[in-house]
């Protein structure tokens, strides 16, 4: 944060407010119209990666207070995204405003992740993860065996007040701004008593019991928030899909978000930000040089074409726990701190 | 006029499997007392906290906090009508700002709710600089101004006892149990502990429940003194009077 010296915090109002200097207004509204006046001058593919960007985002943050903030790792993100989009989709089809089938999604998504994360009262960490696990594919296999999850639900292109999103052009901007509105909310939950009580929870549940905290009433919590932004990302997933299948929510993708959020730093929104970007970029880049890999090597140009992306998201992944576990978040403090400080080192 | 006790202990037991940990433990903290609890290692002193905060559950006895038994209520209530600890080993939120270490002391006495939170409108906001309020003079009294804004994972441990400490007494608790608060200290530091101790309990008149080794500082800083050996209570008294018990003396010293 870029601060002229003598501009200083006088009350506690500003100092725990969203927007704290002049210069971060400017950012925030350069970003904003950067934001919203993309779509005209990119091309549709590169629109393409911004729109999956955006709604990886919402889901991501869901996942940065779940397991970011209150510790719980869970496996099934995904399978939340999907109840997500199993109940928004039936809805949008009977013509239910779009604004409350997002929140019905939301949640949908929320209640269930409330009842798979009931096991968080018992099990912690690893064993968590593995219940979690066994979430996703019951629920996997609830949606496809009793909710038609194999063919899936069409999902007709919404309106709000006339203007329908049905191309991909008109619904970046649902996308955006659902993203930016649920990072305005993981902003106000992590400055409150909530968010408070989350970190609390993940740092040393015993002393936040001592201290007041009911920890299973916050866990539980922590699981429905974090999965009401799953539910969320879920329906806009299938609506801008076209199509609510299950096959949209795998599992590859949700270890793929945990990634995101070790990659991005785990605890902030920006980690959420920078680590899904980052994860996408290094995809769409592994997409872009395999083709050209397999030229090299036509032998095996047949498994190269799919293999290539991944192999690259799992080395970065790899490399990240491995150098710089905290995340972009803290290598971006750290260049900031020596930027203030500039001739000193620190 | 007889005092009215503020923490009753009755008869308390406590054993796992057939190890007796604590039995027939009975003890009184009067309002506006400082008790400490001593013993040899293994004694049950912690034992006895963890009781108090409801973490272990005694088989047999009562614990009555102004007049209410506490055996059977969760942890989170039992903070609620206003007992606030502090651990022996650190148990501070190491990821968070010293700031939001005690914020969530307040946790509470916050009163906001989920979604006027989540819109950050009126009321959400005003609860929030109150909180900071009350915390401000917490920093104040505890002398942590400098480290108002780190991470407390990254702060030395006599700090990070002290936030702890703060953290106990933004829950503005009618009772506090210390446990070890001047564990692994240099003397210096210890001497500042001691004052807080004493101003906690003077100015703010809270009762505390004192577990310390350092046998000098219990003698001078406790007005009563309860000795527990093997899950017994041995001795209590003032602290001329544990000085000179024969049974204290051989529990420490041996025959």
């Amino acid at each position: 944060m870029w601060r002229p010296s003598g501009l200083f915090h006088v009350n506690y109002s500003q100092e725990i407010a969203f927007v704290q200097t002049p210069f971060q207004w400017v950012m925030l509204v350069l970003g904003l119209f950067v934001t919203f006046a993309l779509p005209l001058f990119i091309p549709l593919d590169a629109l393409n990666f911004f729109i999956k960007a955006f709604i990886t985002i919402t889901a991501v943050l869901g996942l940065t207070l779940l397991t970011g903030n209150c510790g719980q790792i869970s496996l099934g993100h995904t399978a939340f995204m999907a109840v997500g989009a199993f109940v928004g989709a039936p809805l949008l089809n009977q013509g239910v405003p779009l604004i409350l089938c997002l929140i019905m999604a939301g949640l949908a998504g929320g209640i269930v992740g409330l009842i798979f994360g009931l096991p968080a009262l018992r099990i912690k960490g690893f064993y968590l993860a593995f219940a979690t696990l066994a979430a996703f594919y019951v629920i996997r296999f609830i949606l496809i065996h009793y909710f038609g999850g194999v063919v899936g639900h069409n999902v007709p292109p919404p309106s709000i007040l006339g203007f329908s999103f049905n191309s991909d052009f008109r619904i970046y901007y649902l996308i955006a701004s659902t993203c930016f509105a649920m990072t305005y909310f993981t902003k106000n939950i992590t400055r409150c008593k909530w968010g408070r009580a989350f970190i609390a929870i993940r740092d040393h549940d015993i002393a936040a019991n001592t201290l007041g905290v009911n920890v299973y009433f916050y866990k539980l919590m922590a699981f429905f928030i974090g999965c009401f932004y799953a539910g969320v990302a879920g329906l806009v997933l299938s609506i801008y899909m076209g199509w609510a299948s299950v096959d949209h929510y795998s599992l590859t993708n949700c270890i793929w978000y945990l990634g995101m959020i070790i990659v991005g730093g785990m605890h902030s929104i920006s980690g959420a930000y920078l680590g899904v970007f980052f994860i996408l970029g290094i995809e769409e880049m592994g997409i872009v040089i395999a083709p050209k890999l397999a030229e090299l090597f036509p032998q095996l140009a047949g498994s190269m074409i799919g293999a290539v992306p991944i192999i690259f998201v799992g080395l970065v992944l790899v490399l990240f726990i491995m150098i710089e576990p905290r995340g972009l978040v803290h290598r971006w403090e750290i260049i900031k701190t020596s930027i203030r400080i500039f001739p000193f080192s620190n | 006029m007889v005092e009215e006790p503020i923490l009753e202990i009755r008869s308390l037991h406590l054993s796992f499997g057939g190890i007796k940990c604590l039995s027939d433990i009975s003890f009184d903290v009067f309002d506006k007392g400082l008790l400490a609890i001593i013993g040899p290692n293994g004694a049950g002193k912690t034992a006895m906290l963890n009781c108090i905060s409801g973490f272990y559950r005694p088989q047999q006895g009562k614990i009555l906090f102004k007049g209410k038994d506490l055996t059977r209520l969760p942890s989170h209530q039992i903070a609620k009508l206003g007992i606030g600890r502090t651990f022996q080993n650190l148990a501070v939120y190491a990821g968070a700002s010293t700031i939001d270490n005690l914020l969530a002391g307040r946790h509470f006495h916050t009163k906001e709710n989920i979604f006027a939170q989540a819109f950050w409108f009126g009321p959400a906001m005003k609860e929030e600089m109150k909180q900071r309020l009350f915390v401000e003079e917490i920093i104040d009294f505890l002398e942590i101004e400098p480290s108002r804004y780190s991470i407390v994972g990254s702060l030395p441990y006599g700090i990070r006892k002290r936030i702890e400490l703060g953290r106990a007494l933004a829950m503005e608790p009618d009772l506090l149990l210390l446990d070890e608060p001047m564990a692994g200290m240099n003397l210096e530091e210890k001497e500042d502990i001691a004052r807080f101790i004493l101003d906690i309990h003077e100015l703010r008149k809270i009762p505390i429940i004192l577990i310390e080794h350092d046998m000098g500082m219990v003698m001078d800083i406790a007005q009563r003194i309860v000795v527990l050996d093997l899950g017994k209570k041995i001795a209590e008294g003032d602290p001329d009077q544990i000085k000179s018990n024969p049974t204290v003396i051989k529990a420490y010293l041996g025959e």
